[in-house]
């Protein structure tokens, strides 16, 4: 690109922005960490005719908007998160789908040295085909192996990475020799500005059960606030019965007073032996349920037992 | 569907009207009364029980419209009537706030409650134009109402936390323009053009965009620890500094923009210019207020130094810019 072509680029790319932010109502904020441009480019055409990615210059995109902000303030909110290495997907269409389709464009990546890892990296016990020459590799991260058959074999699972750590120059080269690709990068929604407002991509994965959640943690809200102010509500009122009749078994308890659901309690006061009985029968039936399914369990033993009796037979 | 001339298209327009009657209102709200007997300690609580509530009703709305049985008429009146009331108490305890506490703390409660009530809009509007039939797209509305009801709960609770939430966030945002101007000049040193002329400008600027940094973040930290906010003349000295503060992120981002290649010299230098007269307001300013503490030697003696960083700084861009050789020097910033 040559000078008068950059210093035309440079103006274009405010209108180009000016303009996306007028014609589109929603956006998101994608990070594009270990994003590489032939990915980028698949996801453009992957997105094409449903959204459009714009990147570039953190401090460009900002004044671009700055200059925007007499005509349409809300985009103010954006300032704050257009930090670190961002950009934008403009579009008209449902954010889930289009939110699904970033997710879709996903691609794995080897471990680099220095990055951070996005998840947890384990790696299987296997024989690794490597030669004993390569046992310092393993050595150096203090993995237990074994020789066999001539190459080197991992004897047990090996948590070499935990979601958040840096990968060292060590975990880097192990897991390039061993072809574990243990990543997968793509943009990453951070925030999602919809019509002047903007809200955190979680909220886009709301589910009519977390409706039903919200609205009994504000019933039961109600009803504390309720139950101690001793107001009355339909939301308080199950649990006032409930406590008033425990009130009155209490009452019952403590005096001769005789009512038809105080019987059991006032029973098991006189004497609670009774109930040890009663509950002991309750118990013996499903006591033994597990005894019988153990007999079985003994049985079946027994019978592997005897099959594995059958393999002396191969050397009879 | 009608009861008594009433339909639940109807109800819902009433609402919305009565909705953006209150959103205009309290966009009006200047703060200039104070309340008898204000205190911000209860200002927070009936806030955060009001919008609690708010919440609730507008959870509740939703549920109800979510699946047939719907409401009829009357149930309907009932629930938008304690929606409407929740909005309006809302909007009464929120404008009780006076101007006075604060003008940052006074436009983020002003900003944040705006939000609920724009977040709230799209919610009736769903429910007048496809009732239980827009149940789906009401999920996503009412998680955007209750992720603004709960901004509210973090909201900083005087001016000087205000102030300090805004410094910060300034600051963090002066950090990426550095970084990115840093990452600009490694890239054309790795192409080969470090010589060029672009390239020393480029070398120049970072100069004066680390001393920016350098007085956004010693600025923000001063506040941190020496700011007050418990008389009016404190709190006016809050504002006033959090107002030069904010410029600086945007003469930054106007002087990197023209850092870039191919540099327009006439531009770098005049928003170099423009950048260093926002620093030194800045650190005059906060040389002269109740932050640089008893005698003020310490915050002085800082002051000084990055008022010499900034000039020394814009000067050399200023030298590349108009063709003069400038010898390679660390630009000086704040120990």
């Amino acid at each position: 690109m040559g000078r008068e072509d950059k210093a035309t680029w440079k103006a274009n790319y405010f209108t180009k922005l000016t303009s996306l932010l007028d014609d589109y109502p929603k956006c998101f904020i994608v990070g594009a960490d270990n994003v590489g441009s032939k990915q980028m480019q698949q996801i453009r055409m992957s997105l094409r005719g449903h959204a459009h990615v714009l990147m570039g210059k953190n401090t460009m995109m900002r004044k671009a908007i700055r200059g925007h902000l007499e005509k349409n303030p809300a985009l103010e909110k954006l300032l704050p998160f257009i930090r670190g290495n961002v950009g934008f997907v403009f579009t008209r269409s449902d954010l889930v789908e289009i939110r699904d389709k970033l997710l879709e464009n996903k691609v794995r990546a080897p471990a680099r040295a220095g990055a951070i890892a996005p998840c947890p990296v384990i790696i299987p016990a296997q024989n690794t085909g490597l030669g004993p020459e390569k046992t310092s590799f393993f050595q150096a991260l203090s993995i237990p192996t074994k020789i066999s058959k001539g190459t080197i074999e991992i004897i047990n699972d090996v948590h070499i990475l935990k979601e958040g750590d840096k990968v060292g120059a060590s975990e880097a080269t192990l897991l390039n020799m061993l072809n574990i690709s243990p990543f997968s990068y793509g943009l990453i929604v951070e925030m999602v500005y919809d019509s002047g407002t903007i809200f955190e991509p979680k909220i886009l994965d709301i589910k009519p059960e977390d409706l039903r959640v919200k609205f009994m943690e504000g019933v039961r809200n109600i009803a504390s606030v309720c139950l101690s102010i001793s107001y009355p509500t339909i939301a308080s009122v199950p649990h006032s019965v409930i406590n008033g009749f425990k009130n009155l078994l209490a009452i019952a308890a403590a005096t001769d007073i005789e009512f038809k659901e105080a019987t059991t309690v006032k029973e098991y006061l006189k004497d609670p032996s009774k109930f040890v009985a009663a509950a002991a029968t309750a118990a013996a039936p499903a006591a033994a349920a597990p005894a019988a399914a153990a007999k079985k369990e003994e049985k079946k033993e027994e019978s592997e037992e005897e099959s594995d009796g059958d393999i002396g037979a191969l050397f009879g | 569907m009608a009861d008594g001339g009433q339909t639940l298209p109807g109800i819902f327009q009433a609402l919305l009207d009565h909705l953006q009657f209150i959103y205009e209102k309290f966009k009006e709200n200047k703060g200039e009364t104070v309340p008898q007997g204000f205190t911000l300690e209860e200002f927070w609580t009936k806030l955060n029980d009001g919008v609690k509530l708010l919440s609730h009703e507008t959870t509740k709305t939703s549920l109800a419209f979510s699946k047939p049985p719907l409401p009829n008429i009357m149930e309907t009146q009932s629930i938008i009537t304690a929606l409407d009331a929740a909005c309006m108490n809302v909007a009464t305890v929120a404008a009780s706030l006076p101007a006075e506490r604060g003008a940052v703390l006074f436009s983020e409660v002003q900003n944040s409650i705006l939000a609920i009530f724009k977040a709230l809009v799209p919610v009736i509007i769903s429910l007048r134009d496809k009732c239980d039939k827009g149940a789906d797209e009401r999920l996503i509305m009412t998680g955007v109402l209750w992720e603004a009801c709960e901004q509210i709960a973090s909201l900083p609770k005087n001016n000087l936390q205000a102030v300090n939430k805004q410094m910060q966030k300034d600051e963090l945002v002066v950090m990426d323009a550095l970084l990115e101007v840093e990452e600009c000049l490694q890239e054309l040193r790795r192409a080969g053009h470090g010589e060029c002329q672009d390239a020393s400008i480029l070398d120049a600027g970072i100069g004066l965009v680390k001393t920016a940094r350098a007085v956004a973040r010693r600025i923000a930290f001063t506040v941190r620890f020496n700011g007050e906010c418990s008389t009016p003349e404190h709190v006016h000295q809050l504002d006033t500094m959090a107002a030069h503060m904010a410029r600086i992120s945007p003469a930054v981002d106007d002087f990197v923009t023209n850092l870039y290649p191919p540099v327009d010299k006439q531009a770098a230098s005049q928003t170099a210019s423009a950048l260093f007269h926002c620093l030194q307001s800045n650190l005059l300013l906060i040389r002269s207020s109740h932050c640089a503490g008893e005698g003020g030697e310490l915050v002085a003696q800082w002051v000084n130094f990055l008022l010499g960083a900034s000039n020394h700084n814009a000067g050399k861009v200023l030298a590349v810019a108009a063709g003069q050789v400038v010898p390679p020097s660390n630009p000086p910033t704040a120990s």
